[in-house]
């Protein structure tokens, strides 16, 4: 190959990601279809997703609201439904991220299209996910009696970060799995687990001082907190948004990195 | 203009034992063997061998080859979808292949519906191919069935379907592989006059068949491949297998 390797690779990477960006209407639609799949012939359609995270909100509220979420019942249903949401969000698409490559392997030995187009299929389609289950959450709001905040709007951009952070982890993931098939059950175990260690249906005060390095050091933690605080009316916990932006700034790279490395071996591994 | 060139075009398979698909095998083979073992030890299958090719417009190729020749693979390298290990794959000129018939179909929504999705997967715009979606379902003349879910279609119905789809836009390099031979007589007259209606001069053809009659119809030259190798350059009649030349 002309010039150096490394910076053809990287330039490669680069256009991938630039020639997928440009093409929303190619994953847009992709991950349009996938949801309309998924839901095909059921009556309720995709707010299964909805009515489903209802019915978990309704159920953790009755039982936990006491010993876990310091007994108001009304502020513990908002926050568990957020926390709920965006952990969907998180485990959806580092599992399926694991997997990425591996199941869109027909379409890349026979089509040929940007890697990249993969990635954001699937967090597009996470992202419509997320908003169907979202609509719950102003009415658990109003309901809690949360005075929305002048910080409410932070919420925001806390969520793009995590969706971008969840966009280069689902392409690090994707390719890593596709070459070593341990990755998709690794990250599956992980991320059960991460979820009884991270503040969703519990909250971070109850771990007192001793073990608070339990958030401090979870970056997941850190994406929950930046968006779920504002949306409460409070302050997110002073390490959150640096931890947070660390993490993405770091999987960006990795990502990007892993993809200048693999791409053109993938179509062999897939 | 379109343009084809590969030069010394070698494409190779890993093959890769289950140890070291996994994690743990792959760590204790870094760590121990790899750097004995060099690279010649891992197992790698040539796919393709110096391959050198140019087409240029109006060129129409035949692939022939027996099964396993690399047909499929030489078509998939000049797509871009296999990067060769050594050698230089140049393309100009707006492509479409179809390696498969049906990818990117929803086998619960219609073929109507299932028109644009198609057209993404050859790159096409769902805004580029709207206006043609009355002449494509005309062309495929799969009457109320355009309306039924593409899981009730037989092979044929896609074949008509993936077809009409890849060139409803003129495409100036046009990669097919074996499926179009799938289709009934009626099909592949049609899908002939409909080929011939845009590669006249101002685009490339490469089909990859066992039909001899397939091939001396469509094709104005040939290669023959035999084990990833370019075995001969000719006339489609002359390098088809005797039984086809006769026939």
């Amino acid at each position: 190959m002309a010039g150096s390797g490394a910076l053809a690779a990287l330039r490669g990477a680069g256009q991938d990601v630039a020639a997928a960006l440009a093409r929303p209407w190619l994953w847009g639609a992709l991950g349009w279809n996938d949801l309309r799949q998924r839901h095909a012939g059921s009556w309720l359609g995709p707010l299964w997703i909805t009515a489903n995270l209802a019915l978990i909100v309704a159920c953790l509220t009755f039982v936990f609201a006491g010993p876990l979420g310091g007994g108001d019942a009304h502020s513990y249903a908002a926050y568990v439904a957020i926390g709920l949401v965006l952990w969907q969000l998180i485990q959806a698409s580092l599992n399926e991220g694991a997997q990425l490559f591996i199941a869109a392997a027909e379409t890349i030995r026979n089509a040929p299209m940007p890697l990249t187009v993969h990635a954001l299929r699937l967090i597009w389609r996470n992202a419509l996910v997320l908003l169907h289950a979202a609509v719950l959450i102003p009415p658990l709001l109003l309901f809690s009696g949360v005075a929305p905040s002048a910080t409410a709007w932070t919420a925001l951009p806390a969520l793009l970060l995590l969706l971008g952070f969840l966009f280069a982890a689902s392409l690090l993931l994707g390719l890593l799995g596709a070459r070593f098939r341990d990755v998709a059950p690794i990250v599956a175990n992980l991320t059960q687990l991460l979820f009884f260690v991270t503040p969703i249906f519990w909250l971070p005060e109850a771990l007192g001082h001793g073990r608070a390095w339990l958030t401090a050091l979870n970056p997941f933690f850190a994406f929950v907190d930046i968006v779920r605080a504002p949306l409460l009316g409070e302050a997110p916990m002073a390490g959150s948004w640096p931890m947070a932006l660390a993490a993405a700034v770091l999987a960006g790279l990795a990502g990007f990195a892993a993809l200048a490395g693999a791409r053109r071996r993938l179509p062999y591994w897939v | 203009m379109a343009r084809i060139s590969l030069a010394g075009v070698c494409v190779e398979f890993p093959v890769y034992h289950a140890s070291a698909r996994s994690l743990g095998g792959f760590a204790v083979e870094t760590a121990l063997g790899r750097r004995l073992r060099k690279d010649g030890r891992r197992a790698r299958v040539a796919a393709l061998g110096d391959v050198d090719l140019e087409l240029a417009d109006g060129d129409r190729l035949a692939l022939i080859g027996a099964n396993g020749a690399g047909k499929t693979t030489l078509l998939r390298t000049i797509a871009g979808i296999y990067a060769p290990i050594r050698g230089r794959v140049e393309r100009s000129g707006r492509l479409t292949s179809v390696i498969t018939p049906g990818i990117g179909l929803n086998p619960d929504r219609s073929g109507l519906a299932n028109i644009p999705l198609l057209a993404m997967h050859l790159g096409i715009p769902p805004a580029e191919i709207r206006p043609h979606v009355d002449e494509i379902v005309a062309w495929t003349e799969l009457g109320a069935f355009i309306d039924a879910p593409v899981r009730t279609y037989s092979a044929g119905m896609i074949t008509r379907l993936t077809f009409a789809v890849s060139t409803a836009v003129a495409p100036e390099i046009l990669l097919l592989d074996e499926w179009l031979g799938i289709g009934d007589a009626g099909f592949q007259l049609k899908a002939y006059q409909r080929m011939a209606s845009f590669v006249g001069v101002s685009s490339i053809l490469v089909l990859a068949s066992h039909s001899g009659e397939l091939l001396r119809g469509w094709c104005d030259r040939a290669v023959r491949l035999e084990g990833g190798r370019i075995a001969a350059r000719g006339p489609v009649a002359e390098l088809l297998p005797p039984a086809f030349a006769s026939a």
